[in-house]
C-alpha cells in the first residue's frame, strides 16, 4: 500500500510538470490551430541552462532562453500561419524542423551527457513513506502558476483578447483586438511555461538532449486526456499521465514502463471525440 | 491526368536515365557506390513519407519505423531462423502493411495535428519493442551477420538493385496516382465530405493508402538490413523520420521526383558538413528556409511563376509609392 | 425500386430542421422541393445521403433500410448528390473532376491499379471516353484541361451535375443546380436532367428558381420552416393560394 501511494506521489511529481507543457499546447491549438512540437526543446534548452549555471541566475537565464526560443519559432511559425489559413501542416512542419534545429544545437553545445540534479539530501517521513521536498516545490509553483493563468485567462482584457482571438480570429480582429499580437503572445507564453517546467524536470528527473521530442509528447498526452481545447484541465491530464507513468515504472517490467502510457494516450487519441473532423461541413 | 504511357511513366524513365549515366562513372569508386545505394534507400523512404504526405495529407513520423519494421523482420528471419532474404523481403512487405492500416484507420479521422502525433506515437511504441525485445532483435546491441542477398555480392549490384526499385516504386506511385483511387485519395485529404458524396469511405481509403507507403517504407529497410549486414535500435529511428519528411518536404512532397531529390540532396549535403552533431541544425534551417520561401519544395513550384509575380508585385509597390 | 423517407424529423439542438417529411422518388420521375432559405430542403437531402442523422423517421433506398449504411455506402446504392455551394479542389482540371465521379463503378483494387494490369487500363479507358461523353452532353467538352478554380460560378456548377452523373446513378439529388446560370446554361440543364429522367434516373430536385421547375417536375413539394406546406402537381400548387402567399407573396 505504501507502495502504491509512493508511486503514485512521485507520478504526481513528474506529472505536475507535464501540466505546465500542457497548457500551452492547448493554447497554442486553440489559438492558432496548428501544434508547437518544439515545446520540448524549449524544455530541455532550459533545463541545460540550469544545469549549468545554476542558481537563480540560473533559473532567470534558463526561463529566458526557453522564451527566446518560443519567440523566435513564434515569430517563424506567424510567417506561415495567417489567420483564416486553412492549410495548419506548414507551420506543424515549421516547428518540427525548429525542434530538429533546437535539438540539435543543445547538442553541440552541451554534449549528450545525462542533465539531473539532487536538490535535498533529506526526505520528508509522511505516514512512513519517503517523498522528495521537491514534490513541495513543484506542487506549490504548479498552484500559484495555474492560478495566476485562471486569473489572467478569464480575469484580464488580456484573456478576452485571446479567447475571442481563438474563437474567431477573423472577428477579433475586425473587432480591433491585434490578433497576431495575441498569437505571438501565446508562443511566448508557452515559452514561459517550459521554462519553468525545465527548472522543475531539472530537480526531478532529469533529461538528455534526446529527452525533447518525448516531453512534447507527454506534454500534448497530458492535454489531449480532457480535450485538446481546455487548457486548464491539461494540468489534471499532466497528473494523470505522470502517475501512469510511475506506476508503469513500478508494477511492471521496465520495457513497459513508457510504451503503456504511449499506448495509452494513442487510445485516448483515437477514441476522443473532440479531435475529430467533422463529418457534415457547410450548410443543412 | 496523363494518359499516354511515356508520358505518364517519365518520372520513373528520367530516374533510369540517370542511373543510366551515372552506373559507368561510378562503377569502380566504392564511396561513391555507397552514397549512391544510401541515396536509394533513403529514395525510398523519402517516395514512402512524399506519397503519405503529397497525397494523402498525413504528415506522418512513422516512416523509418515501418523500414525498422521491415529491417528487423528480414533480419530476424536470415539471422535466426536461416530463411532465405526472398522470402524476408515479403514480409518486409507485409508486416508493415498490416500493422499500418488499423493504426492509420484508428486515427485517420482525427484533424491533420492530431494525426501526425499519433505517427509519433507508434513510432516511439516502435522503438520500445526493439529496444527491449531481447535476444530476438538483439535489444540494445542490434543484429549482426545479415546475411547478403545471393546473387548480389558486389556493391555494385546493391547499387543497381536499389536505384532498380526505386524506378519500380516511382511505375507503381505514377499508375496509383492515375487511377480511380488515387483520384480518391486526393479529393479525400482535399475535402472529405467532397469525397463521401463521390461515393469513397475515406477513412478507408486513406488508410489502405498509408499502407502501401508503409510496405514501401519496408522495402526501404529490407534493402537497408542487408547492406549494412547490422541492424540496431539506433539504426532508424524516429529522428530518421522526420529527416526523411524534410527531405521529402524540401524536395517537392506533392511531385513524383521531389521526394528522390531530396534525398539525394540533403544526403550528399550531410557529406560536406562538419559535424555529425550539427546535421539537425542544417536540415531545420534550410526546412525552414523552404517553407518561407516556397513551401511546395524544389520541384513543386513554378518557379518562373514565383519570381515573375515577386518582381512585378515590387515593381507596383514602387510604381505607389512614387506616385 | 425507388427512394422513400417516411417521417423522417431532423433536430439539431432546439432547432427542428425538417419535420415529418414523408416522399417518394421513383426512378425515371422529376420531383422537386422547394421552399424559402432554411425551410429544411438541404436537410433533406443530408438525411437522405446519410450526412446527417435523424432524429426520427426512416430511409429506404431501392426497397434496402438505408438508416445503418454510411453516405459512401449508400452513394453505392446508386445515389449520387451535388452540393448547393459546389465543392471542389480549385487546381484540379475539370476532366479530373468529373472523373473523380466515376469512383464507385470502378472494379480494379489498388494492386491492379499500381501495376496498371490490363483490367484497369481498360476501365481508365472507359472512364475517359464516358467523361467526355458526358461534358459534351454540357457543353464543357472545350474546358475540360481548365482548372476549376478558373470556372465562373455557372460553368462549375455544371461541372457538379457532371460529376454527380458520371457513376450513373439510379437517383441523382441536385441542390439548387441552376442557382447563378445563364438562361443558357439553364436551357442545358433542363435538358441534361430531362435526358436523365428518360434514361430511367430518379431525380429530386431543390431549387429557388420557380419557373424552371414547372417546367420540369411532375411533382413539387413545398417546404415552410421544416414541414411540408402543401404538395402535388406544380400547377395545381401554383395556384393555391395558401403557396401564393408564402412563397411568391400577395401580389403575385
Amino acid at each position: 500500500m505504501y507502495e502504491f501511494i509512493e508511486y503514485v506521489v512521485r507520478g504526481a511529481l513528474l506529472g505536475v510538470t507535464y501540466g505546465l507543457l500542457a497548457f500551452p499546447v492547448s493554447l497554442v491549438f486553440i489559438t492558432t490551430g496548428s501544434v508547437d512540437v518544439a515545446l520540448g526543446a524549449y524544455t530541455v534548452l532550459a533545463v541545460a541552462v540550469m544545469y549549468f549555471v545554476g542558481g537563480p541566475l540560473g533559473v532567470m537565464l534558463a526561463i529566458g532562453a526557453a522564451v527566446l526560443a518560443a519567440g523566435v519559432v513564434g515569430i517563424i511559425s506567424m510567417r506561415l500561419n495567417r489567420p483564416g489559413a486553412v492549410d495548419h501542416l506548414i507551420p506543424v512542419l515549421g516547428t518540427f524542423g525548429l525542434a530538429t534545429f533546437l535539438e540539435s544545437m543543445i547538442l553541440t553545445n552541451f554534449g549528450t551527457a545525462p542533465m539531473i540534479r539532487q536538490p535535498f539530501d533529506t526526505f520528508w517521513n509522511v505516514f512512513g513513506i519517503r517523498i522528495s521536498p521537491q514534490i513541495g516545490i513543484n506542487v506549490v509553483i504548479c498552484l500559484l502558476i495555474l492560478g495566476a493563468l485562471y486569473f489572467i485567462i478569464n480575469r484580464t482584457p488580456f484573456g478576452r483578447a485571446m479567447r475571442a482571438s481563438a474563437v474567431n480570429p477573423t472577428g477579433a480582429s475586425l473587432a480591433g483586438i491585434p490578433v497576431r499580437r495575441i498569437w505571438f503572445s501565446t508562443y511566448l507564453l508557452g515559452g514561459l511555461m517550459a521554462g519553468i517546467a525545465g527548472v522543475l524536470i531539472l530537480f526531478t528527473t532529469g533529461a538528455d538532449y534526446s529527452t525533447s521530442f518525448n516531453l512534447t509528447i507527454w506534454g500534448f498526452g497530458s492535454a489531449i486526456i480532457f480535450g485538446l481545447r481546455s487548457p486548464l484541465r491539461g494540468f489534471l491530464g499532466g497528473l494523470i499521465i505522470g502517475v501512469t507513468q510511475a506506476l508503469c515504472s513500478g508494477y511492471l517490467p521496465s520495457s513497459f514502463s513508457t510504451t503503456v502510457p504511449l499506448i495509452f494516450i494513442f487510445v485516448v487519441l483515437a477514441i476522443g471525440k473532440n479531435n475529430q473532423i467533422a463529418a457534415t461541413g457547410g450548410r443543412v | 491526368m496523363q494518359h499516354g504511357l511515356l508520358q505518364r511513366l517519365r518520372p520513373a524513365f528520367v530516374v533510369a536515365l540517370i542511373i543510366a549515366v551515372l552506373s559507368p562513372l561510378i562503377a569502380a569508386d566504392a564511396f561513391w557506390l555507397d552514397n549512391s545505394v544510401i541515396v536509394a534507400i533513403f529514395a525510398l523512404m523519402s517516395l514512402s513519407a512524399g506519397m503519405a504526405y503529397g497525397q494523402a495529407g498525413i504528415l506522418t513520423m512513422a516512416t523509418a519505423a515501418f523500414a525498422s519494421l521491415g529491417a528487423f523482420a528480414t533480419s530476424i528471419l536470415t539471422v535466426h531462423y536461416g530463411i532465405s532474404p526472398w522470402l524476408g523481403l515479403l514480409a518486409a512487405i507485409v508486416l508493415p502493411a498490416l500493422l499500418a492500416y488499423p493504426t492509420a484507420r484508428g486515427i485517420v479521422r482525427l484533424s491533420p495535428m492530431p494525426l501526425s502525433i499519433g505517427t509519433i506515437l507508434l513510432s516511439l511504441v516502435l522503438e520500445h519493442f526493439v529496444r527491449e525485445g531481447g535476444s530476438l532483435t538483439g535489444g540494445y546491441v542490434g543484429l549482426s551477420g545479415i546475411p547478403a542477398l545471393p546473387g548480389f555480392d558486389s556493391q555494385f549490384s546493391f547499387h543497381l538493385l536499389g536505384w532498380a526499385l526505386v524506378v519500380a516504386v516511382l511505375i507503381f506511385y505514377v499508375n496509383l496516382t492515375n487511377s480511380a483511387i488515387g483520384r480518391a485519395v486526393r479529393t479525400a485529404k482535399h475535402d472529405p465530405l467532397r469525397a463521401t458524396a463521390d461515393g469513397v469511405n475515406v477513412a478507408n481509403i486513406l488508410a489502405s493508402y498509408f499502407s502501401v507507403t508503409a510496405a514501401i517504407a519496408g522495402v526501404a529497410g529490407w534493402l537497408y538490413a542487408h547492406y549494412m549486414s547490422y541492424m540496431g535500435p539506433d539504426s532508424l529511428t524516429m529522428h530518421v523520420s522526420l529527416r526523411i519528411m524534410l527531405m521529402a518536404v524540401i524536395g517537392g512532397a506533392t511531385t513524383y521526383l521531389g521526394p528522390v531529390l531530396g534525398a539525394a540532396f540533403l544526403t550528399l549535403l550531410t557529406l560536406y558538413l562538419p559535424a555529425a552533431e550539427t546535421q539537425g541544425m542544417i536540415f531545420g534551417a534550410v526546412l525552414i528556409l523552404v517553407l518561407l520561401v516556397t513551401p511546395n519544395g524544389i520541384l513543386g513550384t513554378n518557379w518562373v511563376k514565383l519570381l515573375t509575380t515577386r518582381k512585378n508585385a515590387d515593381r507596383q509597390n514602387h510604381r505607389r509609392s512614387v506616385a | 425500386m425507388s427512394i422513400e423517407i417516411r417521417n423522417v424529423t431532423v433536430q439539431f439542438g432546439g432547432v427542428t430542421a425538417l419535420l415529418d417529411a414523408t416522399l417518394t422518388l421513383e426512378p425515371g420521375r422529376i420531383i422537386s422541393v422547394i421552399g424559402p432559405n432554411g425551410s429544411g430542403k438541404s436537410t433533406m437531402f443530408n438525411a437522405i445521403t446519410g450526412m446527417v442523422a435523424p432524429t426520427s423517421g426512416t430511409v429506404i433506398v431501392d426497397g434496402v433500410t438505408a438508416d445503418n449504411l454510411s453516405p459512401s455506402q449508400r452513394i453505392s446504392l446508386g445515389l449520387a448528390r451535388t452540393f448547393q455551394t459546389p465543392r471542389f479542389d480549385p487546381k484540379i482540371t475539370v476532366e479530373e473532376a468529373v472523373l473523380c465521379g466515376f469512383y464507385p463503378v470502378r472494379k480494379s483494387g489498388v494492386l491492379s491499379s499500381m501495376l496498371r494490369l490490363p483490367n484497369c487500363a481498360t476501365e481508365e479507358k472507359h472512364f475517359l471516353a464516358r467523361c467526355h461523353e458526358i461534358l459534351s452532353d454540357l457543353d464543357l467538352l472545350a474546358l475540360k484541361d481548365m482548372q476549376m478554380g478558373e470556372l465562373p460560378m455557372g460553368r462549375v456548377r455544371l461541372v457538379e451535375v457532371a460529376r454527380a452523373v458520371a457513376n450513373e446513378p439510379r437517383y441523382i439529388l441536385l441542390d439548387e443546380p441552376a442557382a447563378g446560370l445563364s438562361l443558357d446554361e439553364q436551357r442545358m440543364l433542363a435538358n441534361e436532367i430531362r435526358r436523365l429522367a428518360a434514361r430511367g434516373v430518379g431525380v429530386l430536385l431543390v431549387e429557388h428558381n420557380f419557373k424552371l421547375v414547372r417546367d420540369l417536375a411532375e411533382y413539387l413539394m413545398v417546404l415552410k420552416q421544416g414541414a411540408c406546406l402543401i404538395e402535388g402537381e406544380p400547377d395545381h400548387v401554383a395556384s393555391d393560394p395558401a403557396f401564393i402567399e408564402a412563397y411568391l407573396g400577395r401580389t403575385a
